[in-house]
């Protein structure tokens, strides 16, 4: 945990993670012959944009972020089978890869924010969990509007 | 007599001495709306709907009342003079009370003239109310046996007590073309040497391909499947949909010259490329026959299918190995389809599993009970998350779940009860939780995230110009009635593209509605006594098990005539003529502009002949007028002053009272639907598909 010593270096943690979902998403993008499944990437990928803008804001002090806002736990992801991201063949496998990336940084945060020790430093990890929860909510939502619509 | 030169609307035209400006610019070919203006009665200016601009004048002036005069620069058609007439309209229209089409007729939509259909079954002419549903209907008994009824959700009956049965009429009416073997192959426009592509045998193609045909337009309609019917056919069992129904509704289509090409997959047999290069433009109705994958670990294992799969397969008679314990996932439709045809299929114990309540499953309610009276179980609140091999079949692993906090949208979304699992042993599992659009074989058409079909809600147009889309492969799966009126409306775009016009699609009327169920006038139902609705004959559920036989056995002549003569014909005997509505329509004018006290709902039908409906008076004076002029008699006559004018029978009684022979002639000289004649039935004079002798439809 020693490279975590300062919000700023949490900050910097989380903006490059979403940088690095943003590539994610613009790679298989890049991949897809599927006009649809294209569009469905270029959205994951500006929406993580929209994720990195906003936690860039925050460390410029023009935000903050807050953990107050409820976000039911839909808990979809729990008890779907995985897909590899490289063989993503439709809309459905693509928000399926999306949830269960959301899930993996939302635990993630969760695990730092019970290691560390400074205060501050939980409360922000709390708080980017939140996020990624939010985050994975959002994708969840789609997922039920969409593929389940008759369960 | 001389001759006055003038200039109207830019150009230099003439006139007699002493002619109106209205004369004379209807003379030059220009149209000039007016509600009080008639040839045969003296001009009264009242309605200023007729208004035009006269330059140095600063006010505008009534055209129907002003003389032209010489060097008179006159414009009836600009901004100006529209804006003012749309006000004029929108004054007219606040405080006016009544409905243009009854609202069973603007819900369904398919816009079928229903208060239209109803009014011929209930005086015994079948084959016309057959004929006014295929205006807007061609698979009229498909629908009659499958529609969802929006238009029965609308029905102001049940205000009364229940709803029309509209749905099972419209089925009626279908199925007198078979019992009396009618040809119903209506006429068609000469052909256009036009050809068009049809993709999908569905509902939303075979109403394209219908009405193009009748255009004259030559289509060949391609399908993946073996039989025509798309969805209606491999997702909606035959107990429902008896297969003969669709046959021979798909054989008029035949009659009309479309080629059906089956067994025929997009993307394989033929490209997307090909048929636009072959033909003068496609229509895209391929559906959304993809089963959405419940994606819960096992699902691949034997055992498991989806609905769409399994009802499909059933539909094809293939033989089906099916176990005694199926479990049908899902809420919908296609779940009820899917667990009721199991049961027939032998299966002893069919359970449906539903993650949220009861009240939440999308399925049709009647669809429901019908299920449950067979023996189908019923397990809401659960959803599957494991499916394992097990020694004597398949071990499926459920949660319970709880509804959540409402969401932004009052929505609840199920959640897991943690530590609720259990596990049952079942032999087959159907999931049938959803369908989406395989759009991928479409290249470079513009489709949306999750593949739906990117097209103009009104035309069907898509990007590519000469490429038209409609029906689930745009909106997602939906109601069967919606891909019909897709493809009518996508049939007129097409028609209008390929002669090179604007496409504008089947460009909608004003329609004016005295509101939603209860803003309606209590008054308006007063005249009705209660009448139970007709049950339509059912097979016992005992005689149902094992067989596929129809469910709904079909009404008697006697009991559809009873049905339909309780329908209280809303909507205005005057739809197809009234001016207000064809001005609203043209001028863009609304009801809702101003706001203000309506007239109060009062309705004369005393009379042997005439009907007076105050509520829908616009006091152009027409019918006084014509009384004092032309009947000279006192008939008629307005009352009180300003707002509160009101044209009455003489000494405000009631209009039987009125003692002149010649009194029904005054109906004609209403411009609107105020005054009419009991013989104009509501709704039933639009003319048609089978009146095409005008070369119109």
């Amino acid at each position: 945990m020693s490279s975590f010593g300062t919000i700023t270096a949490v900050l910097d943690f989380a903006i490059k993670r979403e940088q690095e979902a943003i590539d994610f998403y613009g790679s298989l993008a890049g991949q897809a012959t599927n006009p649809s499944l294209k569009k469905v990437f270029l959205s994951f990928a500006k929406e993580e944009q929209g994720h990195k803008e906003k936690l860039l804001a925050v460390k410029s002090n023009k935000s903050i972020l807050v953990d107050k806002t409820e976000v039911a736990d839909l808990k979809i992801s729990d008890y779907l089978v995985s897909v590899d991201p490289q063989n993503v063949m439709s809309f459905q496998d693509a928000l399926v890869v999306a949830i269960k990336r959301e899930k993996a940084a939302m635990e993630l945060y969760t695990v730092m924010s019970k290691r560390v020790e400074d205060p501050a430093l939980r409360d922000l990890f709390k708080k980017l969990a939140h996020e990624e929860s939010a985050h994975k909510t959002r994708f969840e939502t789609m997922y039920e509007e969409h593929f389940l619509p008759e369960n | 007599m001389s001759t006055i030169n003038f200039i109207l609307n830019g150009k230099p035209a003439t006139a007699e001495t002493g002619n109106t400006i209205l004369d004379a610019a209807r003379a030059a070919g220009y149209s000039i709306p007016t509600f009080c203006h008639r040839e045969d009665l003296k001009p009264f200016a009242s309605c200023f709907v007729c208004a035009v601009e006269v330059e140095g004048r600063r006010t505008l002036v009534p055209s129907c009342s002003t003389e032209v005069l010489e060097g008179m620069v006159v414009n009836t058609e600009n901004e100006r003079v529209k804006r003012a007439r749309k006000t004029c309209l929108d004054l007219l229209l606040s405080d006016h009370v009544g409905d243009c089409q009854g609202p069973c007729m603007t819900s369904c939509p398919a816009g079928i003239d229903i208060p239209g259909f109803i009014n011929h079954i209930a005086e015994g002419r079948d084959r016309e109310a057959l004929e006014l549903i295929k205006n807007n209907m061609p698979l009229a008994g498909c629908l009659g046996r499958v529609c969802t009824r929006p238009c029965e959700d609308a029905c102001r009956r049940q205000l009364v007590e229940d709803p029309i049965a509209i749905c099972q009429l419209k089925r009626f009416a279908a199925d007198q073309a078979e019992e009396n073997s009618w040809d119903m192959v209506p006429e068609q426009l000469p052909s256009t040497g036009k050809k068009v592509a049809v993709v999908g045998a569905g509902p939303a193609g075979l109403s394209a391909a219908y009405y193009l045909q009748m255009f004259g337009v030559d289509c060949t309609v391609f399908d993946a499947h073996e039989a025509p019917g798309g969805m209606i056919r491999y997702g909606i069992p035959s107990y429902r949909l008896p297969r003969n129904v669709i046959d021979q509704e798909v054989e008029i289509i035949e009659k009309l010259g479309a080629r059906f090409e089956y067994n025929t997959v997009l993307g394989k047999d033929i490209t997307f490329p090909q048929l636009q290069r072959k033909y003068d433009a496609v229509f895209l109705g391929i559906g959304a026959q993809k089963a959405s994958g419940m994606r819960t670990p096992g699902e691949e294992l034997e055992g498991v299918r989806s609905g769409i799969e399994f009802l499909g397969a059933v539909s094809r008679n293939e033989s089906l190995p099916i176990g005694n314990r199926v479990v049908v996932v899902g809420g919908g439709n296609t779940a009820i389809d899917a667990a009721r045809t199991a049961l027939r299929l032998g299966a002893e114990r069919v359970t449906i599993l539903y993650r949220r309540a009861r009240e939440q499953m999308p399925a049709w309610n009647e669809e429901i009970e019908d299920a449950l009276k067979e023996g189908v179980m019923l397990e809401t609140l659960a959803a599957p998350i494991r499916i394992e091999k097990s020694k004597n079949g398949l071990a499926l692993t459920c949660i319970r779940m709880e509804l959540g906090k409402p969401d932004a949208s009052g929505r609840r979304s199920p959640l897991p009860i943690e530590g609720s699992e259990y596990t049952i042993e079942v032999d087959e599992i159907i999931a049938a939780i959803g369908q989406n659009i395989d759009s991928s074989m479409l290249l470079d058409l513009e489709v949306t995230s999750w593949g739906s079909i990117v097209a103009d809600e009104q035309t069907g147009q898509t990007k590519m110009k000469n490429v038209f889309a409609g029906g689930d492969c745009v909106t997602g799966a939906d109601i069967a009635v919606n891909a019909v009126a897709a493809g009518r409306r996508a049939a007129f775009s097409i028609k209008q593209f390929l002669q090179g016009e604007p496409v504008v699609g089947d460009p909608k009327m004003y329609n004016h509605s005295m509101g939603k169920l209860d803003e309606v006038p209590p008054a308006v139902f007063e005249q009705f006594n209660p009448q139970e609705r007709t049950a339509m004959p059912r097979l016992a559920p005992k005689q149902r098990a094992g067989g596929f036989d129809e469910v709904e056995v079909g009404f008697t002549p006697e009991q559809a005539r009873s049905e339909a003569a309780r329908c209280m014909e809303c909507g205005c005997r005057d739809a197809h003529e009234c001016a207000l509505r064809d001005f609203a329509t043209r001028f863009g004018a609304s009801a809702e502009r101003f706001t203000g006290d309506k007239r109060t709902y009062r309705r004369d039908d005393s009379h042997a002949v005439l009907v007076y409906e105050e509520h829908k008076c616009i006091q152009c004076g027409c019918c006084v007028r014509a009384c004092d002029e032309l009947l000279k008699s006192p008939c008629l006559g307005f009352a009180g002053r300003g707002f509160e004018a009101r044209v009455k029978p003489a000494l405000d009684r009631r209009l039987a009272l009125i003692n002149d022979e010649e009194l029904p002639k005054v109906a004609e000289y209403c411009p609107v639907g105020a005054l009419t004649l009991k013989t104009d039935a509501v709704a039933t004079l639009k003319p048609g598909a089978f009146l095409t002798s005008k070369g119109e439809l």
